[in-house]
């Protein structure tokens, strides 16, 4: 009896305090009016998921390659040369110096337009001779630059080099196939590179920054449509894109993705009065937002086709811009909305008297305006063509159905589970401690998901209800150790057997946690809530639950005399 | 007496011997095996695969239509399968283009004869990449495993005798899954994932006690027994209240729709725990007894490794 004054109370236990105060916490976290994580037209703060709380699901995926490949810039002239020149191009010279530049010179009998081969190979380094009736055309470039124009020009599509640490790896913003890019490499006497190992380096989708662009552009865009701000866009993977709308309809959804935002670019004629030009479907492409070296300003630079150019050099003409620049702004809307407007450069402006001009520059005064005008400039198309792979819609109504049996299940289950527990110690003070500290998992593990903001969807209350059943069985792990034929024995005894039994719920829980971590990093975009609560859930019982009870339950025997010191193992 | 597993399989556990114990288990693998055998071969996959594995579009509506007057309703569309639960009908097509999806869509969500529409759409390409991904996820999952597992006993008997157990839990329920026509869906993906981390915790325990605590092992064994099927039967319980409410409540509460995706994880873990009792209790025990009996017979005979 001595002993009694030995055992501190258990107000001043630190791991009876320490969940005391994870659940006043979780308790504010899901009934607190303020916070980040509060929501407004609810109750509880408890983030339900699509499938509850009803709206559409849209998985997007992202057609694109990114590949290394080689090919000799002569053999690539020639190529495009030949499409080009209908009486066909003779190659004179080619070089490719150490240090990337390559030129070529090739003659040809027919016409040529240097603003035209500019574009085609990307350069503005093309000096055309014309000697009699045969022109000596010199391009020069960089070899990348050669690969990426004729990439462009057979895919019809963006191709965006990137500079990786064994080379440069091309990305190509359509749908292909390895064997379509090696075709079109053999072409060019090329090929796609292989590794060390002999594996051709290619791979389906896009690179990680391509995949934020299109995340931007689909939540600049989206957004605008529903009037809400920041969606929930995900990437799953390098090659998928999620997309919830909560409360929208499927058919909605599809026609909100589906339809692009209109991009329109217009002349200012007079005043207010403004003249259209071109639609975002003349933009070929938009390249990434770069820093003028002399004037430290910003620019977007996009490209035009055919049909764009000529009729913007013809609005340019007829409203009087390329003989006063500066009362004719050149606008740019999205949606019937002004997102930019400047002047033609005096350059841009006498050049355009002569001839049509396909790249272009929008210069900012910032890098953060440059990247939004990037974006707008793409809501005329996205940098990859998508297309839906899977979507899905639960109606309202029906999520709450579900909910109403997510709880009713937790609740039988919980009585089910001490109905058991009771079967086997009949008394009182074990269950409730018991049954009690599992209810605590439960509301701190929804408390956590309101704080990380992780959505409460249907596989993340089945992973709560599996929690409930590790933990119990953890409970009862600790139980069977403190209690042997309803006796709790001495503090060494005791101590010893607890660490045994924590031994067991430890490697108990790392395997449920690496069993689960698959999930959380595989791109299961589905089943993510479901590994996340469950693996959180077995983190709140290891750490801050289990221990908890093991000394409630202690103190609980010690208090109704069922201490024996004479137990040994 | 207490009414409890315990008092039912302890007596069996005790009389029969190792061999016959040990039999007994691996039967019930080696039919298992030799059925996801044979679905591999006549079908070509182990497991009956569902939508979000081969693709296509699927609508569930409540509505008191029979399956005729469906049939008849959508005798345009590619109409692959019907399913009813009570007012619940489940309806699958196969892959349309996008013009038929729409036309279909509208047919559904316009009629007042449906309510609590739930739609559902895989394309082939994400459902072949689903595929992939779930494999990989199981298969991480089962090595993830079986390293804790070695890493916790550092001994190869034991350690190999749990991941047995674990890995004919799941080889089981994938069994049933092509017994029961349940098929592999996201839900019962993450319920075969749930099994591996369900499916050691008994026997960690069992392991645990009988190598960490000293005494006889008869007794070690039946206290480890007692505490393991307690905490197998309120998991089951847990599941078992899952699966009832998901599955048949609709029938009594109109208020609860069923829940599909509840329904699939609670039956596979179900019948995935319910074969852990066995292969916990008469595999992983089973051979610890006949190992360790071994052993000791071995050292009292001289102990030639010694």
């Amino acid at each position: 009896m001595i002993e009694e004054k030995k055992d501190k109370p258990l107000y001043k236990d630190y791991k009876v305090i320490l969940l005391i105060a994870a659940l006043l916490i979780s308790v504010f976290a899901i009934v607190s009016p303020v916070g980040y994580f509060a929501e407004e037209d609810s109750l509880l703060n408890v983030h339900y998921g699509l499938d509850i709380r009803g709206g559409s699901t849209i998985y997007l995926k992202l057609n694109g390659a990114v590949a290394q490949v080689d090919a000799q810039p002569r053999d690539i002239v020639s190529t495009m040369g030949n499409a080009e020149f209908p009486s066909g191009i003779e190659i004179v010279s080619s070089m490719v110096y150490d240090n990337g530049s390559a030129f070529v010179t090739f003659r040809t009998a027919d016409p040529v337009n240097q603003t035209r081969l500019e574009y085609l190979f990307g350069t503005n380094d093309v000096h055309v001779r014309r000697t009699g009736n045969v022109s000596e055309v010199n391009i020069s470039a960089t070899k990348v630059g050669f690969i990426t124009s004729y990439l462009t020009q057979a895919y019809g599509k963006e191709i965006v080099p990137h500079f990786v640490r064994h080379g440069i790896e091309y990305e190509i913003r359509t749908a292909t196939t390895e064997e379509e890019l090696s075709r079109h490499m053999r072409a060019v006497n090329g090929s796609i590179s292989r590794d060390a190992s002999g594996t051709p380096l290619y791979r389906d989708g896009t690179t990680a920054q391509t995949m934020q662009t299109t995340i931007d552009v689909l939540n600049s865009k989206l957004g605008n449509g529903l009037g809400v701000k920041d969606l929930p866009i995900r990437a799953i993977g390098n090659e998928f894109i999620m997309i919830d709308f909560a409360g929208v309809s499927l058919s909605e959804a599809r026609g909100l993705v589906e339809t692009p935002g209109r991009f329109e670019i217009r002349i200012q004629t007079s005043g207010t009065e403004t003249v259209h030009v071109l639609y975002g479907d003349s933009i070929e492409s938009v390249g990434v937002v770069s820093q003028d070296q002399s004037t430290w300003s910003y620019g977007v630079p996009f490209t035009l086709n055919e049909e764009g150019a000529r009729s913007l050099q013809q609005m340019a003409i007829s409203t009087g811009a390329t003989m006063n620049p500066n009362a004719h702004n050149l606008l740019m809307l999205l949606d019937d909305v002004v997102v930019y407007a400047a002047p033609l450069s005096p350059s841009a402006a006498s050049q355009l008297n002569s001839m049509p001009i396909y790249s272009w520059q929008a210069g900012t005064s910032s890098r953060e305006e440059a990247r939004e005008l990037q974006i707008h400039l793409r809501s005329g198309a996205l940098p990859v063509n998508v297309e839906i792979v899977s979507a899905g819609q639960v109606d309202a109504n029906l999520g709450q159905g579900f909910l109403r049996g997510a709880i009713i299940t937790g609740i039988f289950a919980m009585f089910a589970v001490a109905l058991l527990i009771y079967n086997r110690y009949r008394q009182p003070k074990i269950v409730i401690p018991m049954v009690a500290t599992s209810f605590s998992e439960v509301i701190i593990l929804v408390g956590f998901s309101v704080l990380i903001m992780q959505d409460l969807d249907l596989a993340a209350i089945a992973g709560i209800i599996a929690v409930i059943g590790t933990g119990i069985d953890h409970l009862i792990i600790i139980t069977e150790e403190t209690i042997h034929e309803g006796k709790t024995p001495s503090d060494k005894v005791y101590l010893a057997r607890m660490g045994k039994a924590f031994m067991i719920i430890l490697g108990a829980a790392a395997t449920t946690i690496i069993a689960m971590a698959p999930l959380v990093f595989l791109g299961f975009a589905a089943l993510k809530g479901f590994a996340i609560t469950t693996i959180v859930g077995v983190f709140i019982g290891v750490l801050i639950a289990r221990p908890a009870y093991s000394s409630i339950l202690r103190y609980i025997l010690i208090q109704s005399g069922m201490k024996d010191d004479k137990l040994t193992e | 007496m207490r009414i409890e597993l315990y008092n039912y399989i302890h007596p069996f556990f005790q009389k029969t011997e190792n061999k016959k114990l040990i039999a007994i288990p691996l039967t019930i693998l080696a039919i298992a095996l030799i059925i996801i055998a044979s679905m591999t071969i006549y079908t070509g996959s182990p497991v009956p695969l569902g939508m979000d594995f081969v693709g296509g579009t699927q609508f569930t509506v409540t509505s008191s239509l029979s399956e005729k007057q469906f049939q008849d309703m959508f005798s345009d569309f590619p109409l692959n399968d019907i399913r009813m639960s009570g007012s619940r009908t489940i309806l699958q097509f196969s892959q349309m283009n996008s013009d038929e999806l729409t036309a279909l869509e509208r047919l559904i969500w316009d009629n007042q004869a449906f309510t609590d529409i739930d739609q559902k759409q895989v394309s082939p390409i994400y459902s072949q990449q689903l595929q992939k991904t779930a494999l990989y996820a199981l298969i991480l999952s089962f090595i993830g495993m079986a390293i804790v597992i070695f890493i916790l006993f550092r001994q190869v008997v034991s350690s190999a005798a749990v991941i047995t157990s674990a890995a004919s839990d799941i080889l089981i329920a994938v069994a049933f899954m092509n017994i029961f026509r349940i098929e592999l869906t996201l839900g019962t993906v993450a319920a075969l994932l749930m099994l591996i981390a369900l499916s050691v915790d008994s026997n960690i325990l069992l392991t645990n006690r009988v190598f960490k605590r000293s005494g006889n092992l008869d007794d070690k064994l039946s206290g480890a027994m007692r505490t393991g099927l307690l905490m197998s039967t309120t998991t089951i319980a847990a599941f078992t209240v899952m699966f009832v409410v998901s599955t048949f409540l609709h029938y009594i509460v109109p208020g609860v729709p069923p829940i599909p995706l509840l329904s699939q994880i609670s039956l596979i873990v179900l019948i995935g725990l319910l074969m852990d009792i066995i292969n916990t209790w008469f595999l992983n025990a089973g051979v610890l007894r006949m190992y360790l009996t071994r052993s000791k017979s071995r050292s009292k005979k001289g102990g030639r490794r010694a």
